[in-house]
């Protein structure tokens, strides 16, 4: 199943899969309440992560919670927008696909006439999780 | 020529101070006196020498109407000038001598006797005294008494008394002569001082007349440069008649200028005056509009404290509806918020319903509703969201304005209080305006007076310099006639100082 999700500026797609829930976060507390004494939650500015001029104001945001072995992480956006039980997903070309450093993105997403690149949340968040200091971890 | 008269007046005294009749008169009775007390003194003589025997006793009883004839003769000429008849006692002590010495002649021996020198005396006498004819007549009467004598003797006629010879006789002789020259030498002295006091009054008067001429003369020449003087002054006055009438001519000119001006200034005072009259009825209705339009700015003034207090009000609702707009936009946050939640909910269920399978398709379907519900209350949450937005911005604009609107409110009441103050001060400008309008009228209205008096004045000042001109031009004319008498003044002194050199 496709999870349509907006940022600040950018519109893209996610698997569901790759997530435990979806909640609303608008304060500390939605986000503690994510968050374990062992493992807490981390907060990611997803569009700011993916284009650094897609920085959202602060305020309510939509979670999506991402578990990794370790800590889980939580991508915030602005909303999310809505569930696809059938999509056709057109995977990149080997070209481009074979240029990037991480394969954050796997598809491309034909919805509305209009594309939308389907990201490989699971895949960002470990990335996210690799490049954090380690005292920060 | 006063002093001419009174030259002429002392030249006629002169002339007859030694005829003078009271000196005569004074000096004839001195010599009548002279003459008894000579004539009484021989006879006392011939009385004391008859008694102790010189001379015969015989010439005692004549003694005594000689010296009754003597008396009477003084007596009488003292009395005539006592009378002021002059003429009358000289004529009475010459020829009342004459025939005394006559009488004499007779009682002393006849024409042969000592008595007979006597006649000289009167006929002396009458060359002092007596007039002009005197002497001429005594001499002939005298001869004529002389002769009557000679012949009445001769013809045995007329005795003489008294007839001596010898001794006696020349006693006699002696004593008749010495009488007689006495009495000539007597006569000579009074001739001699009157003689003498006669040259001195001449020469004092020739002296007198000789200094009244020269101040005469000073009086003339002094005449003379007076006469000079006044030509000199006749003609100056000509010159300042000249231009005495010249000016007199021109201050009438001046004056008639000077009297249109004031006419013309009277006319200008009499607009001025109307315009005064119509500056303070303007002033006036001035006044009274000024009066309304204060009342006006009064009203306006509480009308502004109306309209500040009720923006006041509108901006405490407003501010108080914005206040409520943000409850409701607090609200609607909250049901946005419950909007997306519900979304986020409807979207998760939709998810675990689709991951049911076939369980979960009901369940997905109320999801879905649920779902689009909350889609639609969230776009319906956002639209009311931007109404109240709008709502907010409209609010604070309102606020804004309303704050701005009293602020102008209050610059309003402001420039409506200072409106007041110079509508008051336009009310005392007005009311001074007002009442220099009446007070210029009335200055205008003296002075058009004034004016009117100043141009009747000018009038008679200009009849008095027509007046003075014409006196002027009299006063030239007498000029150039003093001029002219100055002129022949000093022509006839010129000439009388010619002749006089």
């Amino acid at each position: 199943m496709i999870v349509l999700i907006s940022t600040a500026t950018r519109r893209y797609a996610i698997r569901r899969d790759d997530l435990t829930s979806m909640q609303v976060v608008a304060t500390d507390q939605d986000l503690a309440s994510l968050s374990t004494a062992e493992r807490p939650a981390i907060p990611i500015d997803l569009g700011a992560l993916l284009d650094p001029a897609d920085r959202s104001a602060p305020g309510r945001k939509h979670g999506l919670v991402v578990p990794l072995r370790r800590r889980p992480i939580v991508f915030l956006v602005e909303r999310v927008e809505q569930s696809i039980e059938q999509a056709t997903i057109r995977p990149l070309p080997t070209l481009i696909s074979g240029c990037l450093r991480d394969i954050w993105a796997i598809g491309v997403l034909d919805f509305d006439d209009q594309l939308i690149i389907l990201l490989d949340l699971r895949a960002v968040a470990r990335s996210s999780m690799a490049q954090r200091p380690v005292a920060t971890r | 020529m006063r002093q001419f008269v009174r030259s002429s007046r002392f030249l006629g005294l002169a002339a007859d101070l030694q005829g003078s009749e009271t000196d005569r008169a004074r000096l004839l009775v001195r010599l009548a006196l002279a003459f008894a007390g000579a004539v009484t003194i021989g006879a006392i003589l011939f009385a004391i020498l008859s008694l102790i025997g010189i001379m015969p006793s015989s010439l005692v009883a004549t003694t005594i109407p000689i010296i009754l004839i003597v008396v009477i003769i003084a007596g009488a000429t003292a009395m005539a000038v006592r009378m002021g008849s002059n003429e009358l006692a000289t004529s009475v002590f010459l020829y009342g001598t004459l025939v005394f010495v006559a009488a004499l002649n007779y009682m002393a021996g006849g024409i042969t006797g000592p008595a007979i020198i006597g006649y000289s005396f009167p006929i002396v006498a009458a060359g002092m005294f007596g007039r002009s004819g005197d002497v001429v007549r005594l001499f002939i009467l005298g001869i004529i008494f002389y002769l009557i004598a000679a012949i009445g003797e001769a013809s045995g006629l007329i005795v003489p008394l008294n007839i001596t010879d010898g001794t006696i006789r020349l006693i006699s002789f002696a004593i008749f002569l010495v009488a007689s020259t006495g009495l000539i030498g007597y006569l000579a002295l009074i001739w001699s001082s009157s003689t003498a006091r006669f040259v001195a009054q001449r020469e004092a008067q020739a002296e007198e007349l000789f200094r009244t001429n020269q101040r005469l003369m000073e009086k003339n020449i002094q005449q003379v440069e007076l006469g000079s003087d006044l030509a000199q002054s006749a003609s100056e006055l000509l010159s300042s008649s000249h231009e005495q009438a010249g000016g007199a001519t021109q201050q009438a000119s001046a004056v008639s200028e000077v009297s249109t001006t004031i006419e013309e200034l009277g006319s200008t005072a009499r607009q001025i005056a109307l315009a005064a009259e119509q500056v303070a009825e303007a002033s006036q209705r001035t006044l009274e509009n000024l009066s309304e339009g204060q009342d006006a700015v009064d009203r306006s003034i509480q009308a502004m404290d109306r309209i500040r207090s009720r923006m006041q009000d509108v901006s405490a609702r407003v501010l108080n509806l914005g206040e409520r707009s943000q409850q409701i936009g607090e609200i609607i946050d909250l049901i946005n918020d419950l909007s997306d939640e519900t979304h986020l909910l409807a979207l998760n269920a939709a998810i675990e319903a689709a991951g049911a399978g076939e369980h979960g398709r009901r369940f997905a379907v109320v999801a879905a509703e649920v779902k689009s519900l909350a889609n639609r209350a969230l776009a319906a949450a956002k639209e009311v969201k931007g109404v109240i937005a709008e709502i907010q911005k409209a609010t604070n604009s309102a606020v804004l304005a309303a704050e701005e609107g009293g602020k102008e409110v209050e610059r309003g009441v402001e420039l409506a209080h200072s409106a007041g103050e110079v509508m008051n001060e336009i009310v005392m400008v007005a009311e001074r305006t007002a009442q220099s309008g009446s007070e210029i009228s009335l200055a205008t209205a003296q002075q058009q007076s004034a004016s009117e008096q100043v141009v009747e004045t000018m009038r008679e000042i200009a009849d008095v310099a027509r007046r003075t001109a014409a006196g002027a031009r009299q006063v030239q004319d007498s000029a150039q006639r003093l001029t002219a008498i100055a002129n022949r003044l000093h022509g006839l002194s010129a000439t009388d100082s010619g002749q006089r050199r």
